[in-house]
């Protein structure tokens, strides 16, 4: 089994895991698809400025890009008093438009291959390494690596005030926490999540991976400092399941005189998601049928959660 | 601009396609607007690339030549249970619509970006054609696709009109619904259908990522212009045919620098949306600052003259007064004097008197109501300037001669 890229692989999904549970807690989940459709234009004008591709200021662009968006949705809904998800519609698919408008009149030479915006570029962007204590290790993986460190830190330092402002963010005005500004900095993880990961593994992955381990950790789970470390985990658990997926499934697929080989590892990591989302739904949906039988009565029905 | 239609016959059927893609999206996002499920759409949207993918691979599997109606179909049929086991994942899954949503959208769209990767490895065809069904291709629109989008976009108006009652209905109170014997599932499951062949029928021109673009602009901007639904549909209708004529010209012609279809789309019916945001007679940002400015005026006339009247009675020598308010008061002579040292004229004491009497009327009321002592005044110096006339309140009370402070409730005559 290949070792780099699936550490590479992992790292994204564990970096994209984490804002993701906080976007499911505070019913944002679709925040995540919106966020990684509306950084486009913050990417491309990142690029267009300093020439750089998923360097610093892509990143810097895309966490730009990231809070605008929030901030802008929210602006239009109160400004306008346009329903919240027509808002979030509105606002991320004219940033995506503006995108690639952009790209197709300045940026010819911005790689939006279609392959890569898909699946990333995970097998060949292995090939350019650094040498780091006498082992060669390759680029890709720093800038997710980086995220995930941050991204780890920054739940761990600031748990109690995203806490607070997940499950009662009336309480955290009044604590004086201001939700908004709390907002736009989770937005702009979101979206530098989202956009360090993209190149690498492709937005299929990214898209799943804000979502899907979020929502089985917190199904799973409801206590938030349980459920934190567990999307992380499911997160990474994709990356074999998704591996053994890619290279196992396809041949049996062929047909005729057509043979199929292995597919790329990343779409088939969202698709491994989704049956461990599937399975876990399934477990907790036996555990409550037998808990209703051994002890029949309303007190076992639990509120929903996500 | 339109030498370019005799000059390139496709560019006919492109815009025309566009147009009745507008039309589509227009009517069916009017109804996912109003329930409050237009991100369901773009759900739907991502959720057709395993059918479509399947499709490609069976035709090919079956060696038949590839048709756009095949294709088509196969993203309906994954699309609609993609949205089928939204409701699934809510009530097994414990989850939120929102992330209910979340999930099949990225689970779905990694499918379908799996079956792509067994598509790049066929022989010869490749992944050819799929990849316009990501970002769309106005331009490769032909006359059979335009019919084709033009009798999608004909038989959802025909239902919207069939089931106008009962889709009014399930989009303002789909409880009611229920109880009136529509079955609110099956209304839903209507909508839902439309919903999935609208987005099919948007895929070909403007890709999946922006199919949920034309089902949420133009209503949410029609939504500025009326409250009424069937004008809303029109409205809305119009905007997204609109949108997709300009953006499809645009795309085409060199004035825009040739932009692609999809975005220009998009663009066009943003542009629209910012306008009627700012500019729409009720519900726009220009008209409802206007409103806020003409109320705060009139509020900062009414205390002016209530703080004149109260002066009067405690017999105090009235302080100076701003001189825009001065002003607009003694335009109504309600005032005289000067701005130094105003003095109330025999209307304005009226006038004045019955703006105490109502403020002191609804400190009764709020007294009666068990508001503590202290914030009488402030609550009742917000509610004086609403509509409820000194009389209703009068009868609430029963008369009283006095308010809570003691002061006596001024009689006009």
């Amino acid at each position: 089994m290949p070792f780099w890229p699936l550490l590479t692989a992992a790292c994204c999904a564990a970096a994209c895991a984490l804002p993701g549970t906080f976007l499911v807690l505070r019913r944002l989940s679709l925040l995540g698809d919106a966020l990684s459709h509306a950084v486009l234009p913050g990417v491309v004008v990142a690029y267009l400025f300093a020439g750089d591709r998923g360097g610093p200021m892509t990143l810097l662009g895309a966490a730009v890009a990231g809070a605008g968006t929030a901030l802008l949705t929210e602006w239009v809904r109160a400004k306008t008093r346009t329903e919240e998800s027509a808002a979030l519609g509105v606002v991320f698919s004219t940033l995506f438009a503006i995108g690639l408008v952009l790209i197709s009149k300045y940026g010819r030479e911005v790689d939006l291959d279609l392959d890569c915006v898909l699946f990333g570029s995970l097998e060949s962007s292995l090939y350019e390494t650094v040498s780091v204590a006498g082992q060669p290790v390759p680029k890709a993986l720093f800038a997710p690596a980086a995220v995930l460190v941050f991204g780890a830190a920054f739940a761990v330092l600031c748990f109690k005030e995203l806490r607070l402002a997940a499950f009662d963010p009336a309480l955290a005005r009044a604590m004086g926490l201001r939700p908004v500004l709390l907002h736009a900095v989770l937005c702009a993880w979101t979206a530098v999540a989202c956009v360090a990961c993209f190149r690498v593994v492709g937005s299929v992955l990214v898209l799943g991976m804000l979502v899907i381990p979020p929502a089985t950790a917190l199904l799973l789970s409801r206590r938030l400092a349980l459920a934190l470390p567990l999307a992380a985990v499911l997160a990474v658990a994709c990356a074999p399941l998704g591996f053994w997926l890619a290279t196992r499934v396809p041949p049996l697929l062929s047909f005729g005189d057509t043979k199929f080989r292995a597919v790329p590892m990343t779409p088939a990591m969202g698709v491994a998601s989704g049956l461990l989302l599937l399975a876990a739904a399934g477990g907790m949906a036996l555990m409550r049928r037998r808990n209703r039988r051994l002890a029949p009565g309303p007190a076992h029905e639990s509120a929903a959660i996500g | 601009m339109f030498s370019s239609f005799t000059s390139n016959p496709n560019l006919l059927w492109a815009s025309a396609g566009c147009a009745a893609l507008g039309v589509l999206g227009g009517v069916v996002g009017t109804f996912l607007l109003l329930r409050k499920r237009s991100l369901l759409a773009d759900a739907v949207s991502h959720a057709t690339l395993p059918g479509v993918v399947a499709a490609f691979l069976a035709s090919y599997a079956m060696g038949m030549p590839r048709s756009l109606g095949v294709l088509l179909a196969g993203g309906l049929v994954s699309g609609l249970a993609g949205a089928a086991a939204v409701p699934f994942l809510r009530r097994h899954a414990r989850l939120k619509e929102d992330a209910a949503i979340a999930c099949v959208l990225a689970a779905w769209y990694a499918l379908g970006a799996f079956g792509l990767g067994l598509v790049q490895q066929l022989q010869g065809g490749g992944q050819a054609g799929l990849e316009k069904f990501l970002l769309g291709q106005a331009a490769g629109i032909v006359a059979s696709d335009a019919w084709l989008l033009g009798l999608g976009a004909l038989g959802v108006c025909a239902v919207a009109v069939l089931c106008y009652k009962e889709l009014r209905l399930a989009a303002f109170d789909p409880g009611f619904a229920s109880v009136s014997g529509f079955g609110a599932h099956r209304l839903d499951a209507l909508l839902l259908a439309l919903t999935g062949v609208a987005v099919v029928l948007a895929l070909p021109a403007v890709g999946l990522a922006l199919a949920v673009a034309m089902m949420v602009i133009p209503p949410a901007a029609a939504r500025f212009w009326s409250d009424r639904l069937w004008a809303l549909l029109v409205v809305s209708a119009a905007m997204g045919a609109a949108s997709g004529l300009v953006g499809a010209l645009a795309s085409a012609t060199a004035w825009a620098g040739a932009w692609p279809t999809g975005p220009a789309v998009v663009l066009f019916a943003a542009l629209l949306f910012c306008v009627s945001a700012l500019a729409a007679p009720r519900r726009g940002m220009v008209a409802r600052a206007w409103r806020h400015l003409v109320a705060s005026l009139r509020i900062a006339e009414e205390d002016a003259l209530a703080a004149l009247w109260r002066m009067e009675e405690h017999r105090i020598h009235a302080p100076a007064m701003p001189g825009s308010v001065f002003l607009r008061l003694r335009r109504r002579g309600w005032v005289e004097g000067e701005a130094q040292a105003p003095r109330l004229t025999l209307a304005g004491r009226t006038e004045a008197a019955l703006l105490v009497k109502t403020h002191r009327l609804w400190e009764a009321y709020l007294s009666a109501a068990n508001l503590p002592a202290d914030q009488l005044h402030g609550a009742a110096h917000q509610l004086e300037h609403g509509a409820i006339s000194p009389e209703r309140l009068a009868a609430e009370t029963g008369h009283p001669a006095r308010d809570p402070h003691g002061r006596d409730i001024p009689s006009v005559p």
